[in-house]
């Protein structure tokens, strides 16, 4: 099995809003990040994955199984955070692991413990009592307590604290040391994904803009900073993008194609992922 | 075994990696067989992807400086002393081309060059 | 089902003790009077008990969670009715008891009893529970409340006019079962419903 998720010719009308994945799939042992803005349909995507919603068309394969939401035994191996789903609220974490414990087949009642304490979360405190931060982290914690070999996440890192992120983004890493987890990751925190992951998907308004490996994606292209007066002197061609501020212009540029003149800058994933919405997408 | 990743430098991440490590291994510093971190540590470690490092360390091993075996992992490959000193002349002319260019810039003859180095040697005796 | 089962019991032994308090209210005052008013309440709260559990888990948003987990969404909607149906029993056992011990012990009054609660108990959760599934439990709020009303209505007028005279002894036994096929019939739909459910609110 070398796709741990794969989606053919997948579509989803929700109103006026459509998500189209022709053709999108995660590879086994990898970490992928889903980077999109607010309503550009990655929890569509989760949903789908989880077999939440249906496909309005398409294929779409989670570990193999082709019918997630009839397969009990696939969900048994997903990890997962999404929006709007969520615990009961009234319980707290250890009667939470209670009752998962007779749901998953491989809980590990052991590394919960462990997780809950780590996090510092009192587990005898109700789920609605906790703050948005602790709510996340529970969650985490069950979605690392069942020998998961693929963790489906929607946002887990929104609207945390930089000291929390970096704690889970480092739980994150750990999980995927080992070649046998995969993690699907969706977020609009740039900087989370460029640090963790393998591989970057940019979802727009339901459509995959491109899907690269993030080294190989920002060794390709470069910033160049150049003056109004100094436009000229490139070639409009090799400018994928530009940014007009009142003294100086930022131009996207592929790093063979930038003129010897001109210094070449490494840009972050939150830049270039800027850029290329405002160059319309072209690569 | 140290790697830092330099933001300033154009090159591409993998190269780096198999710059230094190189490095590591002709100076070395990394000795003949020892176990070098799997491809996924490193690439957790060092806040990159796994393809990234894995490209590296392929090109470390089809350049014959280290040796992956299956399940095991990847260690520093034995070197035949023939190696080594291409290794060294290699060096040496990457800096004799330097000099080149700075006497060049100069405009310092042969001659005057090889006064210098003479020099160097003297003053080193 | 275990797990879900135990997650219910883990919600209700934190709240329900007021309303638990009611039922039993309820149940001993209707061993105490001779109409059925108390008897379809105390069964009625316990149902709403229930009910609340479901309320909950569409709030919290567990409905969803637990599609993601290994659960078959079969066993989701069994788990429910399962639920209820012990709070039916529980409550025909409470009035039973306080009718021993307060009221009329004939049989034919305790077996009427039963009777009428467990048939009204069946019907409330037939009606009820395919539209909370299907549509929310706060869209359908107004909706089994009339339900409610007007079954409690209807079973105080029946139980007490002539159709529950001893004329028709097998009576108190056919109308449970029929109510049971009923239930049953509305434990399939719901299973349907919620199979095709999806979750897109945001």
């Amino acid at each position: 099995m070398e796709h741990a998720i794969a989606c053919t010719n997948v579509r989803k009308k929700l109103g006026s809003f459509s998500l189209d994945l022709e053709n999108f799939c995660v590879q086994k042992g990898t970490v992928h990040g889903l980077i999109g803005a607010n309503g550009s349909g990655k929890t569509t995507t989760i949903k789908l994955l989880l077999g939440l919603m249906k496909q309005d068309e398409g294929d779409i394969s989670v570990l193999s199984s082709s019918a997630i939401a009839q397969d009990a035994d696939t969900r048994n191996r997903i990890g997962f955070i999404v929006d709007d789903a969520s615990v009961p609220s009234m319980l707290n974490p250890k009667e939470m692991g209670a009752v998962l414990s007779h749901v998953y087949s491989e809980w590990d009642a052991t590394a919960y413990s462990k997780l809950l304490t780590q996090f510092k979360l009192d587990q005898k405190k109700p789920y609605r009592s906790c703050s948005r931060g602790m709510k996340v982290k529970v969650l985490l914690a069950i979605a690392l307590s069942h020998k998961a070999s693929l963790l489906i996440l929607d946002e887990p890192t929104s609207g945390l604290d930089p000291l929390s992120r970096d704690e889970i983004l480092s739980l994150l890493s750990d999980y995927s040391k080992d070649e046998e987890h995969t993690i699907f990751i969706t977020s609009h925190i740039t900087s989370d994904l460029e640090k963790l992951c393998d591989y970057i998907t940019v979802l727009d308004d339901g459509k995959v803009r491109l899907t690269e490996e993030k080294d190989a994606l920002l060794d390709s292209y470069r910033l160049v900073r150049t003056t109004h007066s100094g436009l000229s002197d490139f070639d409009p061609e090799a400018i994928i993008a530009k940014r007009e501020g009142e003294f100086q212009i930022e131009l996207l540029m592929h790093k063979e194609q930038i003129p010897t003149f001109a210094e070449p800058i490494r840009i972050t994933l939150e830049e270039l992922v800027i850029m290329l919405a405002k160059g319309g997408y072209r690569t | 075994m140290d790697v830092i990743l330099s933001n300033n430098s154009q090159d591409p991440i993998y190269l780096q990696i198999v710059e230094q490590i190189r490095a590591q291994i002709v100076q070395g510093i990394l000795a003949e067989g020892t176990l070098l971190p799997s491809i996924r540590s490193l690439a957790k470690d060092l806040r990159i992807s796994v393809i990234t490092t894995k490209r590296a360390y392929d090109e470390l091993e089809r350049e014959g400086y280290i040796q992956t075996v299956a399940a095991k992992g990847s260690y520093v490959a034995a070197r035949s002393h023939e190696q080594l000193k291409e290794e060294y002349l290699r060096k040496i002319e990457e800096h004799m081309r330097s000099i080149k260019l700075l006497s060049d810039f100069l405009g310092l003859s042969e001659e005057e060059l090889g006064m210098m180095y003479q020099l160097l040697v003297k003053g080193d005796a | 089902m275990k797990a879900l089962l135990l997650k219910d019991w883990y919600l209700l032994r934190k709240r329900w003790g007021i309303l638990f308090g009611i039922v039993l209210l309820f149940s001993v005052l209707a061993g105490a009077q001779a109409t059925m008013l108390y008897t379809l309440m105390s069964t009625m709260m316990l149902l709403m008990i229930s009910l609340n559990t479901l309320a909950y888990d569409q709030h919290d948003g567990w409905d969803a969670y637990v599609c993601a987990l290994p659960v078959s969404r079969a066993q989701l909607v069994l788990s429910k009715y399962l639920l209820a149906f012990l709070c039916i029993m529980i409550s025909v056992v409470l009035v039973l008891i306080s009718t021993l011990v307060l009221g009329d012990r004939s049989a034919e009054s305790l077996i009427g009893n039963a009777s009428v609660q467990i048939s009204f108990g069946f019907i409330f959760v037939a009606c009820n529970f395919p539209l909370i599934l299907k549509f929310g439990f706060e869209k359908s709020r107004v909706y089994y409340l009339v339900v409610a009303g007007v079954l409690i209505g209807l079973t105080s007028l029946v139980s007490q006019s002539e159709l529950a005279s001893p004329t028709f002894p097998a009576l108190p036994f056919l109308v449970p079962l029929f109510a049971l096929l009923v239930v049953l019939g509305s434990l399939r739909l719901s299973i349907f419903l919620v199979k095709n459910k999806e979750f897109s609110e945001t």
